[in-house]
């Protein structure tokens, strides 16, 4: 089980995550949604102990991931959005490799390294070097990397991002075979069907806050929306300009002038043609 | 932790024997060197016995004047006593004659009446052979000379160091008890070894790593694996040291290759010869003390390339991408030959104690006095103390900037 309580990230001035509080209970999928830049990387990043929260906690299976993060990395699998391989060895190394870095060896690491091999169906390049892997390639041996030492948690950061049709089913079938095993399965993505699809709950973030929670349904029904995608941009649009508006008022008042003036500028900019 | 050091390594390792272009550089460069050294020298070698055994064409005019000059000329298996062509100077200008010597026809004589006599050398302009030449005929004529200034001297009832009435008698005086002097011997080619050494030793030990760790941590960033490092519960300690472990490794070997094929050049250089072994002609008669200075050598030299690789590391591992890991790594490159000059040329001979205390200077210190005028035992110590013990801190950052978000989140 994954829980965040109050988690906030603080880089300097910018505040990527700022309180986010949810909890994603095993045997279920939970969704994150956001657009680009709303902080969905930086709070699985918190949640597998990469990186350290300013404030709150992320807990594992009831484990602090800020005091015992080697704990909480051995039980969590987190696939790096943005991930890239060693080009000089082979899927099979790189996932040697990892197992051996989780603590793995011997007979029990082979076994897994097959296991995880025919499961991604990686067997035809698993003694290829990486070099000229294809997006998909790459794809799939990172995810072997994060899934090769059984955790019971799965972090998946835009599991489909560079996957074909076949494999971005693939992964979703995955996904969905995670939550029959029982495990706490946490995807980000920015694909609303696809969320649709596989979550039980998506949770929307939005410069670095959660503005909802809920099932997928629950959210189109919130916002009467007729799709996901409809209730995510009514959720998101509505904060944006609640955070633009409030930007203004606490800007000072010669930036007020500046920005009316500019307006009104623009404005008359695009009449003047008509004219 | 040993673990996760082990597999770091043992996959760094892997990863630098697959890297033909890496093992180029750090391997394969310093074992061609002294191949192609080796060709360029065994064809000059080849050139001079092919020369030596048909002999240089040379013509003696008036020999009967001086005959032991001749017979010392004759003596001399690289040179062929030729009889006079009949145009010299076409043959000197074809090769077909590389040198005529030309003695006065009054020179017997002279030499009789105790005057000076003056020879005329006209060589050719035909390639190395002429040096060859001039270099064999002059030291004949220094043999002969010696002798007939000698007989001089008898004759008039002086010897030799009335020739000489002041004479320097050198010695170097080490440090009581060890080191330099007593350890390499005073006949040790110590200029070689007291200047070049420690700008070599700072180069070699800062170039052998220094990509290859540059790979191992912002190549980490620069090829998106470092999260995925970062996300296995392996201990982050582990990780840097067990690829620190790997960059010492290579630049010792790299170290040690280098510093034989200076050792063979040396070597090779001082069983020339006479007049072409005058920097080294001591060496091999050295070449069973050298063995403890090697050991000095070597443990001055570890803790050194410890440091330096760690503190490479600890800068690479800041850096967001090999652009901006060059950069910091350009002020290093410039500042560390700057500190071995600095060693070299900026301390006076018996610094105080601290100077050993320093960093990287302290090391560079030790190794200039080892090869030149003495280092005290203690101070040897003291500078190998304070070198691992500089290793030891730049290890201690290397692991603590490995394990700062600050640092390995930058560019990632």
């Amino acid at each position: 089980m994954i829980e965040t309580q109050e988690l906030t990230k603080r880089f300097r001035k910018i505040v990527a995550v700022d309180g986010v509080s949810f909890t994603c209970r095993d045997g279920e999928v939970f969704g994150l949604l956001g657009p680009n830049g709303a902080g969905k990387t930086t709070l699985l990043r918190l949640i597998a102990s990469v990186l350290e929260p300013t404030a709150g906690a992320a807990l594992v299976d009831g484990l602090n991931a800020r005091k015992e993060g080697a704990r909480v990395r051995a039980r969590v699998g987190l696939l790096v959005e943005s991930a890239g391989l060693y080009d000089r060895f082979t899927p099979r190394e790189h996932l040697r490799f990892y197992g051996r870095l989780q603590g793995m060896g011997g007979a029990q690491l082979e076994q897994r390294v097959e296991a995880v091999l025919e499961m991604l169906e990686m067997v035809d390049f698993a003694d290829r070097r990486a070099e000229g892997f294809s997006a998909g390639m790459c794809r799939r041996v990172v995810l072997g990397q994060a899934l090769v030492h059984d955790p019971p948690n799965v972090v998946l950061d835009e599991p489909t991002a560079g996957l074909d049709v076949m494999s971005a089913r693939n992964v979703r079938a995955l996904v969905a075979r995670f939550r029959e095993e029982g495990r706490c399965v946490l995807i980000s993505t920015h694909l609303m069907d696809e969320a649709q699809r596989l979550c039980d709950r998506v949770a929307i973030v939005h410069k670095g806050r959660l503005q909802a929670l809920g099932t997928p349904a629950e959210l189109v029904a919130q916002t009467d929306a007729s799709s996901l995608e409809e209730a995510f941009v009514c959720i998101v649009g509505a904060e944006q300009l609640r955070a633009d508006l409030w930007e203004e008022q606490r800007a000072p008042r010669w930036y007020q002038f500046w920005r009316r003036l500019k307006r009104s500028l623009k404005g008359r900019s695009r009449e003047q043609p008509d004219a | 932790m040993l673990r996760v050091m082990r597999t770091v390594f043992a996959w760094e390792t892997l990863d630098l024997l697959r890297d033909r272009r890496a093992l180029f550089f750090l391997f394969a460069v310093p074992l061609l060197v002294p191949f192609l050294g080796a060709i360029a020298g065994m064809f000059v070698l080849w050139q001079v016995a092919r020369q030596t055994d048909e002999g240089i064409p040379i013509v003696v005019v008036n020999g009967e004047q001086l005959p032991g000059l001749v017979d010392r000329l004759e003596d001399l298996r690289i040179l062929e006593l030729v009889a006079m062509p009949s145009d010299p100077e076409e043959a000197l200008q074809s090769g077909e004659l590389v040198a005529v010597l030309e003695i006065p026809p009054d020179a017997a004589e002279a030499l009789e009446a105790e005057e000076q006599v003056a020879l005329n050398l006209t060589s050719s302009r035909n390639g190395w052979l002429p040096d060859f030449a001039v270099m064999a005929i002059e030291s004949a004529l220094d043999d002969y000379g010696d002798v007939v200034l000698t007989e001089r001297l008898v004759r008039r009832d002086l010897d030799r160091g009335w020739l000489e009435p002041i004479r320097l008698e050198r010695e170097i005086a080490a440090p009581a008890g060890v080191a330099a002097a007593s350890v390499t011997g005073d006949a040790f080619p110590s200029s070689l070894g007291s200047v070049f050494l420690p700008l070599a030793v700072a180069s070699w030990a800062f170039s052998g790593g220094l990509n290859l760790v540059a790979s191992m941590t912002v190549g980490e960033k620069e090829r998106r694996t470092m999260e995925s490092l970062l996300v296995t519960p392996a201990s982050r300690i582990g990780v840097v040291l067990g690829k620190i472990a790997l960059s010492i490794l290579a630049s010792a070997i790299t170290v040690g290759l280098w510093s034989l094929d200076s050792l063979g050049y040396t070597f090779l250089l001082s069983t020339l010869p006479a007049g072409f072994s005058g920097l080294t002609s001591s060496f091999v008669g050295q070449m069973g003390s050298l063995g403890l200075v090697v050991v000095w050598l070597v443990l001055l030299m570890l803790p050194f390339m410890t440091m330096t690789n760690a503190f490479v590391a600890a800068v690479c591992a800041f850096a967001k991408n090999y652009r901006e890991s060059n950069l910091f790594l350009g002020v290093l490159q410039l500042l560390l030959p700057g500190m071995a000059l600095l060693a070299v040329f900026g301390v006076g001979a018996s610094p105080p104690g601290a100077v050993y205390a320093l960093p990287v200077v302290g090391v560079l210190v030790a190794m200039r006095d080892l090869f030149g005028g003495g280092i005290a035992p203690g101070m040897l110590v003291l500078a190998w103390v304070a070198a691992a013990l500089y290793a030891v801190g730049a290890v201690l950052l290397a692991a603590y900037v490995f394990s700062r978000e600050w640092a390995l989140m930058r560019g990632v």
